[in-house]
């Protein structure tokens, strides 16, 4: 959207003044309501879904492959499709590379190995149903979509169930391929929802700044203003890499202060906690019913 | 699969439905209100298919362009399969749909005007093209588009004698079936078949097919009344 | 309060179970009419309280009766006439319509409207106003800088933007409208022109009902727009002696500064008609108290909320949301969908109670 000259130094002098305001009445640590929910695609291991009230919609899917292979790196795919865009695109690279080194950077791989030989194999498929009308011809970027997806990609390997293997684990002197329990029942969640101290997904934090301040979740109208954009990831209850800045709008970009990475810093610290605790009820509430499962 | 395993001598078929049984049904409509001006979900089975229409817009041609984009993400079907934007199945279904649902539309009502219908199959077993094809109608009632009338699609499979409605992706393998879209009054619009299948057969085939796209056009009907209170 | 809600839409919403599995029978009878005719009737009576027979869907047949007039939503074939769309029954005289539950905007002359500039071009703007067709607001339907009586010039044409820019909003009169559903607009009136101060709400056209007056003072120094396209702005109430004496300056500057102006060589009626004219023009904003933008931004949350809850929009409602939404505390919970839906219900049943 391409908003008036008049527009946006209204949104700019609001958020930059003494007394700080948003457009929408949001506190700098409030996020938009979301909507989402988990486990409606039949074919898959985990899905999720999520959207929120810009109409950007987006869909997750997690299959699981069995595969006999050696290279860790191998065994984490992230597919990201933007519907109408062509493949390939800058935007979806980015994306794509950001999301896959966040999760490449904590994951905890013994929870893939399946016998001695085995491992599961993860595909993770994101497709963002729906992109703003005026995208082309508008300044914003749209990297703010990585808050978004990194959520929805909690969700699904959160909600992810890998069937129960009936074969012996260890098979390092037997050729034998590992069999499944064919009772659904019987499966079991990827990462164990019960003990506290496992791996966590990780979390990708989009915050931008403008002035002196620095907001969580910015909507399409705020980012055409922002000056700039860091991305911050949590996991396992701490900020770690990727860290990175983004330009969120091709508006109004000026060098970033250093003072505002620590206050980025210290907001995530804020949301993370409530955030993490909200995506884990969503990924425990489980759908039992495929059609109505949208 | 063996041709036995398909329909039993009692009649029921593989997933338990008798020959003229659909799969259960689902319509939604106006599912993404923030994100497009018609929307609509239909499901038939496993198959999901989710229709966004953007429109009408300004064009620059003079009549109404219609475009229809098919997208199948990788994670459809039970194996992972990839498949490439500029598919040429998908470039072919899509060109299906837009035709069929161009000539439902009132044209002169919509000069210089595009609508966009894209096209999600969120879930892939069988009767894909039907899928679409009720799918994106709804999406156009759904975005308030004047109409003639709705078209709405089944497929009907045939083994030996008995043709199986509503087919899914195990019987579409294994047997000759076809997809077949009509409007009121039975008028076919939409006939698709891929597969050989003996002449003497094909008028049971459409008779069965016919019955069936009248059944969901009843079921768009509850659908689209059902959409009218949520305003 | 905790900084993010996120909702299950299924787990919230009791989901109806509306399938039809047709249980045939022997005779391989698959048309279940009556199984059919059953489940509409009781679709109807649960979730309908209109009249189940003014509701029509695309090629539904509506009268046989030939000497009704067709208006929009309709079509002809063999003396009979259809429904092209899905929505209400409308009869006004001999004029039958079918009006669709949805839909984009479609202009009638004499609509007020906001738009924003999407483009320019031969001595015209193009305006988006959601419509099918982007409106048209030729480089004759506003007021120039420098007096109504003054005539237009080429140099006008060159410097179309500094008068209005893309992106720039507006709030205009649909004038005519052309056979395709476009629309031509003016701003020829000093009520039109346009928008500064405030911020720009979107919420669905169908929402808002026609009537004299789009433009509102509301209580607490804020006034709005609601255009008949569902483009809504609220913007802090013009005062209007010193708005003029403080731009006075601002419009000299801005004259100024672009060396040759528009209207600059012209003869003009009196100075101030010129000055005047430019600060229609201008980008700036005025100096906006935060407790007015505070203002601004709880009816902005209003007016989304009553779009929500699908409620007609008019200024005595929106003013009673207002009031509701006082109710529940700061701002920040106004984005909430419950707090949305609660304010909807809240503004229904003190309508109620007031008959």
């Amino acid at each position: 959207m391409v908003l008036s000259v008049a527009e946006s130094s209204y949104i700019y002098d609001s958020l930059t003044s003494s007394n700080s305001s948003r457009i929408d009445a949001r506190k700098a640590n409030q996020y938009r309501p979301l909507n989402a929910n988990c486990g409606f695609l039949p074919n898959s291991n985990g899905s999720s879904r999520i959207y929120n009230a810009d109409g950007i919609e987006i869909i997750t899917s997690v299959k699981a492959k069995v595969v006999r292979t050696e290279r860790i790196a191998d065994l984490i795919n992230v597919d990201i499709d933007i519907h109408g865009e062509k493949d390939n695109t800058t935007l979806c690279q980015q994306l794509t590379t950001l999301i896959k080194a966040s999760i490449m950077d904590s994951f905890q791989f013994d929870l893939l190995k399946l016998t001695g030989k085995y491992y599961f194999q993860l595909f993770i498929d994101v497709s963002i149903l729906y992109l703003p009308e005026d995208f082309s011809a508008s300044s914003y970027t749209l990297y703010s979509l990585l808050s978004l997806i990194s959520m929805n990609v909690y969700i699904s390997l959160k909600s992810t169930k890998l069937p129960f293997l009936i074969s012996s684990k260890d098979d390092f002197d037997v050729e034998e391929e590992p069999t499944f329990s064919d009772d659904w029942e019987l499966s079991k969640f990827l990462i164990p929802q019960d003990s506290k101290n496992t791996f966590q997904p990780p979390l990708i934090f989009v915050v931008g700044t403008a002035g002196e301040k620095a907001i969580i979740d910015p909507s399409l109208e705020e980012e055409e203003i922002l000056e700039h954009g860091i991305c911050l990831t949590w996991s396992n209850s701490k900020v770690t890499t990727p860290i990175q800045s983004l330009t969120l709008s091709t508006n109004n970009t000026k060098a970033l202060k250093l003072s505002l990475i620590s206050e980025a810093i210290k907001l995530v610290k804020n949301v993370a906690p409530d955030v993490i605790s909200a995506l884990d009820t969503i990924a425990s509430q489980e759908s039992d019913d495929f059609n109505n499962g949208f | 699969m063996s041709h036995q395993e398909l329909l039993s001598p009692e009649g029921f078929r593989y997933d338990g439905r008798r020959c003229n049984e659909q799969r259960n049904f689902n319509l939604e409509l106006n599912t993404h209100p923030h994100a497009a001006d018609g929307s609509a979900i239909c499901s038939m089975g496993n198959t999901k298919v989710l229709s966004l229409l953007r429109g009408p817009t300004d064009s620059n041609d003079s009549g109404l362009s219609l475009s229809v984009s098919i997208i199948q993400p990788p994670y459809a079907k039970s194996d992972r399969v990839q498949v490439s934007k500029n598919d040429r199945r998908f470039a072919e279904l899509s060109l299906m749909v837009q035709r069929t649902l161009l000539q439902s539309i009132v044209q002169k009502a919509y000069p210089r005007t595009n609508i966009n219908i894209k096209l999600t199959i969120l879930s892939a077993d069988g009767s894909i093209l039907a899928a679409c094809v009720n799918s994106a109608t709804a999406a156009l009632v759904d975005a308030g588009i004047a109409l003639y009338d709705t078209v709405t699609a089944i497929t009907v499979g045939i083994h030996d004698i008995s043709p199986l409605i509503d087919c899914n992706a195990i019987e579409e393998i294994d047997l000759p079936y076809l997809t077949i879209g009509t409007i009121s009054n039975s008028k076919i619009n939409l006939l698709l078949m891929e597969s050989k299948t003996p002449l003497d057969k094909l008028q049971k085939m459409i008779n069965l097919g016919t019955e069936g796209c009248i059944q969901i056009r009843n079921q768009l009907d509850i659908a689209i009344r059902k959409s009218a209170i949520k305003h | 309060m905790s900084v993010i809600s996120i909702k299950n839409p299924l787990k919230s919403t009791v989901i109806e179970e509306n399938h039809i599995n047709e249980s045939d029978d022997e005779n391989n009878d698959l048309m279940l009419d009556d199984a059919i005719d059953e489940v509409l009737d009781s679709a109807q009576k649960r979730y309908m309280n209109l009249e189940n027979s003014s509701i029509v869907t695309p090629g539904e047949l509506i009268t046989e009766d030939a000497t009704w007039m067709r208006g929009h939503g309709t079509y002809y074939l063999d003396d009979k006439t259809y429904s092209s769309v899905a929505g209400t029954i409308s009869k006004v005289n001999k004029l039958l319509s079918v009006i669709p539950f949805n839909g984009r905007y479609r202009p009638e002359t004499g609509d007020h409207v906001v738009g924003r500039i999407i483009g320019i071009g031969n001595k015209r703007w193009r305006v988006d106003l959601g419509s099918e067709h982007a409106g048209i607001l030729v480089l004759g339907a506003v007021n120039l800088p420098g007096g109504v009586l003054r005539r237009k010039s080429d140099s006008d044409e060159l410097q179309m933007r500094s008068i209005l820019k893309e992106g720039d909003l507006l709030n205009c009169e649909v004038q005519s409208t052309f056979n395709d559903g476009s629309a031509s607009l003016h701003t020829r009136s000093l009520k039109y022109g346009k928008l500064r101060n405030g911020m720009f709400v979107k919420v669905n056209s169908s929402l808002i009902v026609r009537t004299k007056n789009h433009l509102h003072e509301l209580p607490g120094g804020v006034s709005v727009i609601i255009g008949v396209n569902g483009y809504c702005w609220i913007f802090k109430t013009k005062n209007q002696a010193s708005s003029v004496a403080s731009n006075k300056a601002e419009s000299e500057f801005t004259s100024a500064s672009n060396g040759y102006s528009v209207g600059m060589g012209s003869v003009s009626i009196t100075r101030l008609e010129e000055e005047s004219s430019w600060e229609i023009y201008s980008d700036k904003n005025d100096k906006i108290s935060s407790s007015i933008k505070e203002t601004i931004s709880r009816y902005r949350c209003c007016l989304l909320a009553l779009s929500y809850n699908s409620i007609s929009i008019n200024a005595q409602r929106l003013v009673k949301a207002y009031e509701i939404s006082l109710g529940y505390g700061e701002i920040n919970k106004l984005i909430n969908e419950d707090v949305k839906k609660s304010i909807g219900e809240d503004l229904i049943n003190s309508e109620k109670m007031r008959g």
